[in-house]
């Protein structure tokens, strides 16, 4: 008996082969278009997601009104707190300090200018000459320095020696070139390495004499009681999604916005975030995927129903059939049998050439593919199976009979 | 033999019903054609598919060879015993004349070269042009359409030939001959042939008249 279904569902698709054509074209339409419109949302959700790493959204505090970003006084315990938020990555941070240092007791002490980073990569003109890796070397607290080759040679030193400082702590005034000078420690620091200052082409005021790691500064300011400030602080948002609770959080600590209005002052209480760019292109992409998420519930319904329809009147227009069938003494279920079996030969197949050209020309993956076929088989079997059961409640004397 | 006992039904829906048959009790035996006439509305066609097995009585009895048809398998009945040939002649437009008649020899599982032996010998006694056996229905008159529907109840081979106005949609020469097969069937090869008719000339040629009208069952002379 199932041979004999098979062979009439292959001869009726034989024999309607136009109709079933399109049914085919249809079906795989349809599975290429929702694959193409999941593939769409796919791409917009990667873009968004990927947007942090291709639009890094940095930022520096400043002054009030804008006009520096270095030689400030940013509050230390503020800075760490932003850093323990974990808002914020990529933290760079900058302090300067100055000292006298005299060669031999006897002579009269000189000023040397000393800057503390966390790091050097983001200085790629300056570069110690032997240590091969100064990343671990700024991250430490150790009382070691890399001096200039200039430094060095004028106090006839070499790597190795103890440099003896007497520290300060300075700052540049609110008037050009105005300076203030307070009196921290006295500190040896071993001289680690060497670095040519000649090359230093960086917007810093001063040319250090002396580099030294941050981390050493803030125990030396513990040590001796003393506030620390940094001269510069910049940073990456960590995650640029939550832009506005790092915003806030700034807000909190205190941070406020530029105001150009404002005079000129030393004190870092202004954060600059350069967002503009990731705001733009986040938005964009967020409305473009707004607006395929509000359509999406829409369209997909509209083509599975399309769907269920179609495989609906593709059996309806055959009740006559059915009916000679059923008089003919075929049982039920194997009428119905034919009636899915050919409809299921025919949108099978097309729904899979929908999903292989979805492979081949949009990027969605092999596994999302398969769901949207899936959702899509899932519909036109309902479809089928609705219109199946209608066909089971069809009166065959009714159907076969001339009006009595 | 099939026997129709105080056969009554009734069409029912949200609004009304309607007793379409009353208490109809009548017998068809081997051998002989019965015509069914009566009015338009009288209920001929409701006792075709009742005698068909399409349907069943609301109230009464149809006897098979004296067996209950409630207490049938319809579909079996349908495939094995009772062919019903239609006005529309209604055979499958997607096979051709060939395909058609062998569906119920394969439907009972005959393989495909039995089927078409068996097929060919019942086209033969019908008459039917060799040229139009490759042929989809669409493509044949409606004189060949009724001979195909007829080959195709010989093939189901049952014994019982039940026709709801064979001749309705046919010229007279066709009509005629197709009249001259059915009777052929019923005294030669012993089949109980119901026609349901309003045709007066066929069911002279019946060889028992039923009446309906009004849904009641009468034994009389076509008029």
């Amino acid at each position: 008996m199932l041979k004999f279904q098979v062979f009439l569902s292959c001869i009726h698709i034989k024999r309607q082969l136009p109709k079933n054509i399109l049914v085919f074209v249809v079906c795989a339409a349809m599975v290429f278009f929702l694959c193409s419109y999941a593939s769409s949302i796919q791409s917009n959700q990667e873009q968004l997601n990927s947007l942090p790493e291709i639009l890094p959204v940095s930022g520096f505090i400043s002054n009030l009104n804008g006009s520096r970003n270095l030689g400030l006084l940013i509050s230390g315990s503020m800075v760490d707190s932003l850093e323990a938020s974990g808002f914020l990555k990529d933290m760079l941070y900058t302090t300067r300090m100055a000292a006298t240092y005299a060669a031999k007791e006897t002579e009269k002490p000189k000023i040397v200018y000393l800057m503390g980073y966390n790091t050097l990569t983001p200085y790629p003109s300056i570069r110690p000459d032997n240590l091969k890796d100064s990343e671990v070397f700024f991250k430490g607290q150790n009382a070691q320095c890399i001096a200039s080759r200039r430094f060095l040679a004028q106090y006839h030193l070499s790597i190795g020696d103890p440099v003896k400082l007497d520290l300060y702590w300075y700052q540049f005034g609110e008037v050009p070139g105005q300076m203030t000078y307070e009196h921290l420690a006295q500190r040896t620091l071993i001289i680690a390495d060497s670095f040519d200052s000649s090359v230093v082409t960086t917007d810093l005021i001063q040319l250090p004499d002396i580099l030294f790691p941050i981390g050493w500064a803030k125990k030396t300011f513990a040590e001796c009681d003393s506030p620390f400030y940094y001269d510069s602080v910049s940073f990456r948002i960590k995650d640029p999604m939550k832009m506005n609770d790092a915003k806030a959080l700034m807000k909190a600590q205190g941070l406020l916005s530029v105001n150009p209005q404002a005079s000129d002052s030393i004190s870092g209480s202004t954060v600059v975030i350069n967002d503009e760019t990731f705001i733009r292109s986040a938005t964009s992409i967020q409305n473009n995927l707004t607006l395929l998420w509000m359509f999406l519930p829409a369209l997909t319904t509209a083509i599975l129903l399309a769907s269920a329809v179609m495989a609906h009147l593709m059996m309806h227009s055959r009740r006559g059939e059915f009916a000679v069938m059923r008089s003919l003494g075929m049982p039920k279920q194997a009428c119905l049998r034919v009636y899915l079996m050919e409809s299921m030969l025919v949108a099978f197949p097309g729904g899979i050439v929908g999903m292989v050209a979805a492979l081949l020309f949009t990027a969605l993956p092999f596994s999302a593919s398969m769901a949207v076929l899936a959702v899509f088989y899932l519909f036109y079997l309902l479809g089928a199976f609705i219109a199946v059961r209608m066909l089971s409640r069809v009166s065959v004397a009714a159907m076969l009979f001339a009006v009595d | 033999m099939l026997e129709v006992q105080n056969v009554s039904y009734t069409y029912a829906n949200r609004y009304q019903t309607n007793e379409v048959l009353h208490e109809v009790s009548c017998t068809f035996e081997q051998g002989q054609m019965y015509a069914i006439i009566g009015p338009s509305g009288s209920g001929k066609t409701t006792l075709l598919s009742l005698l068909a097995g399409l349907d069943l009585p609301t109230k009464g009895e149809i006897l098979v060879d004296g067996k209950l048809m409630t207490s049938m398998d319809r579909d079996t009945y349908r495939r094995d015993t009772a062919s019903v040939i239609y006005q529309s002649f209604n055979l499958f437009p997607l096979l051709t004349a060939m395909e058609n008649v062998m569906f119920p020899l394969q439907l009972r599982g005959k393989p495909m070269a039995e089927a078409k032996t068996e097929a060919m010998k019942c086209i033969e006694s019908v008459n039917l042009k060799e040229s139009v056996l490759n042929q989809r229905p669409q493509r044949m008159s409606g004189g060949e359409q009724q001979r195909v529907a007829i080959a195709r109840a010989l093939a189901a081979g049952g014994g019982i030939l039940l026709a709801d106005e064979p001749t309705g949609n046919l010229d007279a020469a066709n009509g005629e001959a197709v009249v001259a097969i059915l009777k052929k069937l019923a005294h030669e090869k012993d089949y109980i042939v119901v026609v349901i008719t309003h045709n007066t000339s066929i069911a002279e040629q019946a060889d028992v008249v039923y009446r309906i009208v009004d849904g009641r069952l009468s034994t009389g002379a076509a008029e």
